[in-house]
Parts: structure tokens; C-alpha cells; sequence
């Protein structure tokens, strides 16, 4: 009571309405200042009823009363040095198993308090039924139902008020003490505290802060007690590791003993749908997951016919400016920058966006969908054996879109050695230039025939994965360090179109940008590097190419496909820079090698002609898993600290795509 | 629930679904739920959001970032690194803090 006024203090977590409250009861009346030697909110008002005044203190929303921020230590030292003569336990009826937390974490206080179940509307909406006589008789304190939101509605309140100021009911801590009775050395613990040790603080509520661990409550008791008490107690605390385990049973059990026979709901046990029980099936999980991606990908190829059309505009465009050029009498350098190096590029460049385009929309899909956490979710065992964090799913789905951005998300991961680990195996996942570049040659290679190309990226992919954890996992990740997870898996919801497409489009738009870049520089280097006014033998690059070509055999890769290799470890796209200078209409590369120029109407056919099926498969598998760009090596270092471990997987990668070409070409060899 | 219980699941490196964990241990997913809150409250679990990870919105290759970053002044990731607000359906993942 200060000077005659009754004070009030409004505890509850956040969103409990305790603000809501606040402002009803007070009105303008209140003013927001901070607690003393703190940066919390303080909010103090008052509001007369029946010609008294009260004061009410908006306490801090917290969790609980332990001492784990200043929010909480304000709170429960408010409490307990009797500033308030009531205090008003807000909790939400829509979600009581959860918000009565606080409930159980005041009992042992003894500072009388009523119990204010807010959000009933919301509660009713639900179809729950709440027998508040059953609840106040248990906990033996007035209680109320309301909606604080409702404002003419607060007679209920203001009569249970009234009581709990001239009851003085305190709450009854025996149905906690039941569930508490059932930790070993509880007992004993209580019987050496004193009461009012601290003042306003039961044995009991002492006892359970001790057995929590709250360093502030012990050393008050280990400073108080003295002789055979302090040892008693100290001896008794010091066989509690992680109490707040078994009190937070107990809370919760409480809560639960509270709840039984007084709160009734519409049965609403949550199923899991079919497609749930598919992906989250243990043997078949997998297998469902991997038909999903694999629909996806088909699906992405619906969006990237429109722009494979477009793309070839560009080719087409190309026959007539050249004609002109040629009639305009252009020198055949410019002609065959502005045809081959800048036409090319772009028809290239349109063909891939479509791709991106396809593969960014149906991911994203999966995303917003909610399949892909499903997706991340299946996974998660195979990467808890290899040794990663559950978390390392974010890293690998980033990747699909962009390594670097892959690398860096990697910075969730708190353990260096599963950080490296994941950016490693990450670098396996191909990223969205791979997706551009690689369902575009493997169409125009094998027409529908690309889907199983695909698909078979993606299962050497796995294996890729599997092998290089195998490779650095065993250096990189104590097996100590592996943990599970639990996963709250989204409903499903249709995608928000409006953001997904605005992402889908800003990202291709992002990754035009971003090829265009690379391609026209590489290829005009290129080109120049091919280029020769006389003789071909006279070039540069067929001069290197020719020498190198016995080795580039081995992989399955003829010399202007390792070039095109060596340059997709700047960027993806490189090669393709390279493959347009190589393979363009006046390239004279190409007329060295099948003795004339003009035999075929466009590059895709030069390629074509040029280049066997096995030797493309061995091309495609080289690129996607050669490392994926300079940047992504930055960002690795970036990330990892480690110029070693940069290095060591740089080399694995550049090593590990040429071996992977190798078995390709061979296995191509056979099945074509 | 059984808090050590759930613990020695998670120390065993499984991965679990909300619901799958709810049937395992005979209760209900609101239990799950809360049990899980209550364990990052007391700092023995981490809570990451999926959908929610991290663009600097300074990506040197990305020139969807810098020129929001020109355009807006501020840093933070642009349409093509991100949706608006991140995807907001990847789920969240709760697991052992490796101190606990």
C-alpha cells in the first residue's frame, strides 16, 4: 500500500495482453519511465474505482522469474521486495499449456495474486471450454476469464480484484510440491532453507530456483545459512546438473494437473496428410523426396521452352547482320565479334536465363510450399551420419541457387570443423549457373533424353557428397560433435505468387546480368585467341590445344572442351564464352578442323557436329562439379579462415571433376 | 515429457519431426512444442529458422544487391538473393547447443 493507494503489478509473458490491460485500466494516467540502473521500460499508472485509488506497474514481459536478463531480474525483485500488494497473473487462454508457465514459476511467492485468463474470445474460438471454479479451487486464489480487450466488459475483473486485495490469497504450491516431492533430494533441499530467507520466497520457491541453478538465489542462501545448513545445502545443490530439466517437468506437469477436467477442447489431433506420411516414410521417404525433385525439374523445363525460342532469335538475327556486314564490306574481325562474339553470347545467355528462370520458380514453389523443408527434413539422418548439422540443410539449399551464397550461410554453423565440412560438401550441390548451362547443352545433346542427364547429376551428386564427407569428415568432425534435430515441419500454404515471382524474376534478371558479364569477355578472349588471319596452325590457342590434347583425351574431353573446363572454374558460365568463340560460324578453329566454314547453320549445330555424345556427357559432369567459381573460393576463404583448407578442397575439386569426367566418357562410350 | 529422454534422442543424432516425437513419447505436439521453447529459453537447445538464413545484401558479384544498396542506401538482400521476408515455409530446426 503506498499512502493509502493499493498497487497492482501486471505479470505475464509477452503477448499475454498485459499492455492491453494496462492501457484500459489507466487510461492516460500513466507514465513510461526506466527502472532504476536499467535500460528496461518501466510503465506505471493509476485509475480510481469506487473512490479508491489504485496504482497499477506494468511489469516486463518474461518468460519466467530466473535471473537470465535484466527484464527478469527487475520483475521478480519488484515482486518480492512487496512494492505491489496484488499481483495479477496474466496468462492466454488459447495457449494455457504454455502461458501458465509463468504461473508455476510464481508459486512459492508469497505475495498474494489472482489469475487473469486472457484472450477468452480467442479461446472459445478454438473450441475450448474453461471451467474457471475447477482452476481456482486448485490453486486456492481468485480467478478470472475475460477479454481485456473488451473494455466495457471488466466487471468480472474488477469483483475478482476486490478479492484477491481484501482475501490476500496466496497461491496454493501444493499441487507443484506433488510433482516436485518426485526429484531426488527436493525434500532435503526445502527443509534447510529458512523461510523468508529472501524476503517474500517460500522454502519452496527457493528450492526450485536452487535446483535450477539460479546463481543469484544460492549464494543469497549460501551467504545466509550457516554451519551444518550451508553445508547441507551446498552439498545438496551440488548433485543437481541441469535441474532446470527436472523443474521444468514438474512446471509442466503442474500445469497439465491444473489443466485436466477444467479446460475441454474440440478434438483437433493433428495427422499427418499422405504426402506427410510418404515423405517422412523410412524406407521410401527418399525415394519420394528424390521423384519430387525430379518432377520439379521436369516442370522447370515447361517455363524454359518460351525462352530457348527467344534465345535462338538472337541466332537467327545474326544470318542477316552478317550478310550485311559482309556486303557492306566489314572487316572479318568485326564481323565476327559483333556475329559470333556478341550475337552468340546472347542467344547463349537467353537460353540458359529460361532454365534459371524454371528451376528458381519450381524451388521456390517447394520453398514457400512447405515441401522443402520436407525435403530438408528427409535428409537430415544421411547428414547427421556424415557427420554435419541439422542447419548444414541451409548452406546445401542455398547452393542449389548460388555456392557463394551457400558458403556464407554457412556461418550458422557454430563447430569450424562441420563449417568447412558443409562449405565442401556444398561446393557438390550445383549451383544456378550449373542449372542454366546444363539442361541447355544436355537439350540441345539429347533432346528429351537431357531429363535423364539431369537426373543423373543429381545421383552422382549424392554420391559426390557421400565420398567427400567420407574424404574430410573423419579429419574435420569428432564424432562427439554430432547431434540431432527436431524438426517443426510448416503446414502446407500456396506460395505468396506476387513475392515468388517478383524473387524469381529479380533473380534471373540478377543472374542475366551476371553471365553477360562473364561470357562476352571470355569469349571474345577467346575468339581473339583463335582467331588467325592465315594459317590456323599460327593461332595461339591451337598451337596450346593441339599439345595438350593427348592429355585432355584422357578425360574424355578434346582439347577445346578442356578449355572451356579451365575457364568454367572463373565462372559456369565461362565455358560457355569459350564454346561460342570456338565453335562459331567464322571461328576458324572450327574450319581447321572440319575444313570448311559455312557447312552448318548455327552453333548449336557446330556443336553438333563437332563434338560426340560421350565426350558432351563427360563435358557436362566436368563443369558441374569443377569448382564452382572464383568467387565461391573467396567466399570459402572467407569463411573458413583457412588458406590450407581452401586449397586442399579447390584442388579435390578441380581432381575430383576430371576423374568424374573420366568414368562419364567411358560409360558413355558404352551406352552410346 | 521426459526432458533427459528427449535429450539422449537428440544426443543420439536422430532427426525428429514434431509429431513423430509427439507419438514416440505418448503425448501431444502442443507438448513437444512448448517442452522445445522451454529448453531454448533455458539455453540447452538453439532454435534456427530455416527460411530465415542470412544475404548480407553485399554480394560484389550480385548486382541486384549493390544496386539496391545504391538505390536505397540501405544494405540488406535484394529480390534476387531473397523473397521479400525470406521464405517463410522452410520450417524450423531445434538442436543440442553444443555446450549443453
Amino acid at each position: 500500500m503506498t499512502d493509502g493507494k493499493k498497487t497492482i503489478a501486471l505479470l505475464g509473458q509477452p503477448n499475454s495482453g498485459k499492455s492491453t490491460l494496462f492501457n484500459a485500466l489507466t487510461g492516460l494516467k500513466q507514465h513510461v519511465g526506466n527502472w532504476p540502473g536499467k535500460t528496461v521500460e518501466k510503465k506505471q499508472g493509476s485509475f480510481m474505482r469506487n473512490g479508491e485509488e489504485f496504482i497499477v506497474t506494468d511489469l516486463p514481459g518474461t518468460y519466467s522469474l530466473s535471473a537470465n536478463s535484466d527484464e527478469e531480474i527487475v520483475t521478480r525483485d519488484y515482486i518480492s521486495s512487496g512494492a505491489a500488494d496484488v499481483v495479477c497473473i496474466m496468462a492466454d487462454s488459447s495457449q494455457l499449456e504454455r502461458s501458465l508457465f509463468m504461473l508455476s514459476d510464481y508459486a512459492g511467492i508469497n505475495v498474494p495474486c489472482f489469475l487473469v485468463l486472457n484472450l477468452a474470445d480467442v479461446a472459445k474460438d478454438q473450441g475450448k471450454t474453461i471451467d474457471v471454479s475447477g482452476i481456482r479451487n486448485k490453486l486456492k486464489i481468485p480467478v478470472v476469464l475475460m477479454d481485456a480487450t473488451a473494455t466495457k466488459k471488466y466487471d468480472d475483473f474488477f469483483v475478482c480484484l476486490e478479492e484477491a486485495f481484501n482475501s490476500k490469497a496466496k497461491l496454493d504450491t501444493s499441487l507443484l510440491e506433488n510433482r516436485l516431492e518426485s526429484i531426488d533430494g527436493y525434500k532435503e533441499l526445502k527443509a534447510v532453507i529458512p523461510d523468508n530467507l529472501i524476503p517474500g520466497c517460500s522454502p519452496v520457491w527457493m528450492a526450485v530456483k536452487s535446483i535450477e541453478g539460479d546463481k543469484v538465489v544460492r549464494a543469497k542462501i549460501e551467504n545466509s545459512l550457516k554451519g551444518e545448513s550451508k553445508t547441507a545445502y551446498v552439498d545438496i545443490i551440488s548433485k543437481f546438473d541441469r535441474g532446470a530439466l527436472l523443474t521444468g517437468e514438474c512446471k509442466f506437469s503442474f500445469i497439465d494437473d491444473l489443466l485436466k477436467d477444467s479446460v475441454t477442447k474440440t478434438e483437433t489431433n493433428i495427422k499427418q496428410t499422405k504426402l506427410d506420411r510418404a515423405i517422412t516414410h523410412k524406407f521410401w521417404g527418399k525415394t519420394v523426396v528424390v521423384l519430387l525433385v525430379i518432377g520439379g525439374l521436369l516442370l522447370s523445363f515447361i517455363p524454359a521452352v518460351p525462352l530457348m525460342m527467344l534465345g535462338s532469335v538472337f541466332t537467327a538475327i545474326a544470318v542477316p547482320v552478317r550478310s550485311a556486314l559482309e556486303s557492306a564490306n566489314a572487316s572479318p574481325i568485326i564481323t565476327g565479334i559483333i556475329c559470333d562474339v556478341i550475337f552468340q553470347s546472347l542467344a547463349n545467355t537467353v537460353k540458359m536465363l529460361g532454365f534459371a528462370f524454371g528451376i528458381t520458380l519450381v524451388f521456390g514453389m517447394f520453398e514457400e510450399s512447405g515441401i522443402m523443408a520436407r525435403i530438408s527434413y528427409v535428409f537430415d539422418n544421411t547428414m547427421s551420419k556424415m557427420g554435419l548439422q541439422g542447419k548444414s540443410v541451409m548452406p546445401f539449399l542455398v547452393s542449389f541457387g548460388c555456392t557463394i551464397g551457400g558458403a556464407t550461410s554457412s556461418r550458422v554453423i557454430d563447430n569450424w570443423g562441420q563449417k568447412v565440412l558443409t562449405i565442401a560438401l556444398a561446393w557438390a550441390v550445383p549451383c544456378g549457373a550449373a542449372w542454366a548451362i546444363i539442361p541447355m547443352l544436355a537439350t540441345n545433346f539429347f533432346g528429351w533424353r537431357a531429363v535423364l542427364v539431369i537426373v543423373a547429376i543429381l545421383l552422382v551428386m549424392l554420391v559426390h557428397i557421400w565420398i567427400t564427407a567420407k574424404v574430410f569428415g573423419g579429419r574435420l568432425v569428432k564424432k562427439e560433435d554430432r547431434y540431432g534435430i527436431i524438426m517443426e515441419l510448416p503446414p502446407y500454404h500456396k506460395p505468396k505468387w506476387g513475392a515468388l515471382f517478383r524473387y524469381v524474376l529479380g533473380r534471373t534478371k540478377d543472374m542475366f546480368f551476371r553471365v553477360i558479364k562473364v561470357i562476352i569477355p571470355v569469349c571474345l578472349v577467346f575468339w581473339i585467341l583463335s582467331y588467325s588471319a592465315g594459317s590456323i596452325e599460327d593461332s595461339i590457342l591451337y598451337k596450346v590445344g593441339t599439345a595438350i590434347e593427348p592429355v585432355t583425351k584422357l578425360f574424355g574431353l578434346n582439347w577445346q572442351l578442356f578449355m572451356a573446363f579451365v575457364a568454367s572454374s572463373i565462372g559456369k558460365e565461362g565455358a560457355v564464352g569459350v564454346l561460342t568463340a570456338l565453335y562459331s560460324q567464322s571461328g576458324t578453329i572450327y574450319g581447321a578442323v572440319n575444313g570448311t566454314n559455312a557447312a552448318v547453320a548455327n552453333s548449336t549445330q557446330l556443336l553438333l557436329s563437332n563434338i560426340s555424345g560421350p565426350e558432351a556427357l563427360a563435358f557436362m559432369f566436368a563443369i558441374t562439379f569443377n569448382v564452382p567459381c572464383v568467387v565461391a573460393l573467396a567466399a570459402t576463404y572467407q569463411e573458413t579462415h583457412s588458406a590450407k583448407w581452401t586449397g586442399i578442397i579447390t584442388a579435390y575439386y578441380t581432381v575430383g571433376a576430371l576423374i568424374i569426367s573420366c568414368i562419364v566418357y567411358h560409360i558413355g562410350l558404352l551406352i552410346m | 515429457m521426459d526432458m533427459k529422454l528427449l535429450m539422449d534422442k537428440l544426443r543420439e543424432g536422430e532427426g525428429h519431426s514434431t509429431l513423430m516425437l509427439a507419438n514416440e513419447m505418448h503425448t501431444t505436439v502442443e507438448d513437444v512444442q512448448r517442452t522445445l521453447e522451454y529448453l531454448e529459453r533455458i539455453g540447452v537447445l538453439k532454435k534456427t529458422e530455416l527460411g530465415k538464413f542470412e544475404c548480407g545484401g553485399n554480394c560484389s558479384s550480385c548486382s541486384g544487391c549493390s544496386s539496391h544498396s545504391r538505390n536505397s542506401g540501405k544494405k540488406g538482400p535484394c529480390k534476387g538473393c531473397l523473397p521479400e521476408n525470406g521464405f517463410n515455409n522452410m520450417g524450423v530446426i531445434w538442436e543440442v547447443k553444443p555446450e549443453a
